[in-house]
């Protein structure tokens, strides 16, 4: 009661107080208005702390709202540009496989032309380009059927159309060309069973048909050859059987058959040989050798048949001392006993064959020269005289013998030590065959420990 | 006496297998022979001047002897330099002999530099292994730099020599090759990797490594393949 009656008194006392200008007011009345005032304010704080924590609640949690949705805004676009990424890395991949097949398409050996479901070109490769003779982007789009200005593909065409239709054809030869064998397979392009196109491919086999020729023209030669000293040696092996025949006659039949014994041997060893050769087991075994030492040995027989021919042989040797050469032994020696015997079988009788030996510090190289007067090689001819079974016409007139593989192995002998052959020939007046052996890196030690 | 006695044979060695050397390569045309007797005369003429410079020593004209040393000096490095070239251009590739024999001219000159014009010490010593007092008298340079520089080189050129020689031995199967590679390997390494005894430690042990050098040349010559 007396509490209410205070706070009465001082209503009253703030209701005076409100209605009079303060400065009206007595000291006991200001002080209530003052105490009062405060209160009101304290109050007003009070509630205002209070909106104000409210607030502070509240943005804290829209800020953690917001945060969180930020987050997940983050996470999102993460995957995002994974996927992105790994959609990158699949097109890279595809665009990788893609040129893949087009580079394998490309460089295929052989020819690929892809055709569309009504008979379109889409693909053409370079290989395929070759054999017809035009470019992708004249023909792509274009109905195979109406490229009319490919004769070649004309008649490819009659091989493998039928009423309009593309055949299934398998190794179907086609000869474009004189020398030339293509085999052509077409393949129908399916997807789930249904066809969207067709695959021709142009596979060149005039190679391995040559091979083929060669090898039945070889046997076919080998045994021709073969033929005459068995014929020769059956002739006379069927005449020493009779019994009126003098001892000069037998010896002379003896020899003629032993010479032609040899001749079967010597052709045998050259075929084996080429046989070798072809099939990469024609092995060389390389060491320093004296190369004069070898010249002399295997120019013997050559020397001696020119002094029975009456042929002037000259063999000339550098005046300084020749390196040891990192050679086979045995083939040089063939290759040497080869060009010899040549020059001395096509010179004739009071004709000179020269056999010449020259040492290059600068070039570090043996010249190897021999040199006839002898019937020489007709100029047309001149390009085959390397290959096998090759005899110019002229010395065919001349006599029958000879294999034909003499230069061949000794070509193949001479660039397989690292050297060169060549000749110049003039028809009737002689050929100079030249020929060099290069001395190797290594060889200067060799001779050093062989000489000091 | 016996330090005179190893330098007379370590010449006459060198004299005469430099001499036979240079014959066989005229009669075989064979250059690089030429290189190695060049070599081995240097070296030779090289232990002429050392020896006399003995002389002096023990007579004490101090002055003189390290001009005899310094003529010495530049006689063993064109020895050097011939030899390592032999080397290279005998046993190993082009390749290798490209990149290597332009260093070694390079590295050879600039000792040749240090030998002729840069100041070195002279520390005398009694000789070790003679029975009579025998003075010997070694000349470190005074620049250590220049001293690394010396023993680098030298143990360098001799460890790529003998690479050279051992590989080239690996590679052949024929023992009697190997062996006459080997005394010729070893012979040409003992004619200038003693050089490091002479200039730190005493003459007399790098005399005894070049009479080794020497007589394995001789030896080597000799074998027969």
């Amino acid at each position: 009661m007396e509490e209410k009656s205070t706070e009465q008194e001082s209503d009253k006392m703030e209701i005076k107080a409100s209605d009079q200008p303060l400065i009206e007011l007595s000291t006991q009345e200001l002080d209530a208005f003052i105490r009062r005032a405060n209160e009101k304010l304290q109050s007003k704080i009070t509630e205002l702390d209070e909106i104000k924590k409210n607030l502070e609640g509240k943005v804290e949690r829209r800020t953690k709202e917001i945060e969180e949705r930020a987050k997940d805004l983050e996470d999102s676009r993460r995957a995002l540009i994974n996927i992105l990424e790994d959609v990158e890395e699949s097109r890279k991949d595809a665009v990788k496989e893609k040129e893949k097949t087009i580079s394998i398409i490309n460089n295929f050996a052989d020819g690929l032309i892809v055709l569309d479901r009504i008979g379109s070109i889409e693909l053409v490769n370079p290989s395929a380009e070759r054999i017809f003779n035009f470019k992708t982007k004249e023909v792509r789009g274009k109905k195979i059927q109406d490229l009319k200005d490919s004769p070649r593909l004309l008649k490819v065409l009659k091989l493998i159309l039928k009423e309009e239709k593309i055949q299934k054809v398998e190794r179907l030869e086609f000869f474009p060309e004189k020398e030339i064998t293509i085999e052509i397979t077409t393949i129908p392009l399916r997807e789930e069973k249904k066809e969207f196109g067709y695959l021709l491919i142009f596979h060149d086999i005039s190679r391995e048909k040559m091979v083929e020729r060669l090898k039945t023209e070889f046997v076919s030669i080998a045994a021709h050859q073969l033929r005459t000293p068995l014929a020769a040696i059956r002739w006379s092996l069927s005449l020493l059987q009779e019994e009126n025949l003098t001892e000069e006659d037998r010896k002379d039949l003896l020899e003629k058959s032993a010479q032609s014994n040899d001749r079967m041997i010597n052709l045998v060893n050259d075929l084996l040989n080429v046989s070798r050769m072809e099939e990469g087991r024609y092995v060389y075994e390389f060491e320093p050798k004296d190369v004069l030492k070898i010249v002399e040995q295997s120019i013997a027989a050559a020397r001696e048949e020119a002094k029975k021919k009456k042929v002037n042989f000259q063999y000339i040797i550098p005046k300084e001392k020749i390196p040891h050469l990192n050679i086979d032994e045995e083939k040089i020696g063939l290759a040497l006993q080869n060009l010899a015997e040549n020059a001395v079988h096509y010179t004739s009788p009071s004709g000179k064959v020269l056999f010449k030996i020259d040492y290059s510090k600068e070039r570090k190289e043996v010249l190897f020269t021999v040199k006839d007067t002898g019937v020489g090689i007709p100029k047309s001819q001149e390009s085959r005289i390397f290959t096998k079974f090759f005899r110019a016409e002229n010395v065919m007139r001349m006599e029958t013998e000879g294999s034909g593989l003499g230069l061949f192995i000794t070509k193949n002998i001479v660039e397989s030590h690292g050297g060169k052959i060549w000749f110049i020939s003039e028809e009737n007046k002689g050929t100079t065959f030249n020929f060099t052996l290069p001395i190797k890196p290594g060889q200067e030690m060799q001779e050093f420990l062989e000489s000091f | 006496m016996f330090t005179q006695l190893v330098m007379i044979l370590s010449i006459v060695c060198l004299f005469w297998s430099g001499n036979k050397i240079f014959k066989r390569s005229k009669e075989t045309n064979f250059y690089a022979g030429k290189i190695l007797a060049a070599g081995l005369l240097f070296i030779g003429f090289s232990i002429v001047f050392y020896a006399i410079r003995d002389i002096f020593i023990q007579l004490g004209f101090n002055e003189i002897e390290i001009i005899l040393y310094r003529i010495g000096g530049i006689f063993q490095a064109l020895g050097t330099f011939s030899l390592i070239y032999f080397v290279f251009r005998t046993f190993s590739s082009k390749k290798i002999s490209k990149i290597f024999v332009p260093a070694v001219a390079i590295v050879v000159m600039l000792l040749l530099v240090a030998i002729v014009f840069l100041p070195m010490e002279s520390i005398e010593k009694e000789s070790p292994i003679e029975i009579i007092p025998y003075r010997v008298i070694t000349h470190p340079w005074q620049s250590k730099p220049i001293n690394i520089f010396f023993l680098g080189s030298i143990l360098f050129f001799s460890i790529i020599i003998l690479f050279i020689f051992l590989f080239n031995i690996s590679k052949e199967k024929n023992n009697k090759k190997n062996t006459k590679s080997l005394f010729y390997g070893l012979g040409i390494l003992f004619l200038f990797s003693p050089a490091i005894l002479c200039v730190f430690i005493s003459p007399i042990f790098a005399r005894i490594g070049y009479v080794i050098g020497a007589f394995l040349i001789y030896k080597a010559f000799d074998i027969e393949i």
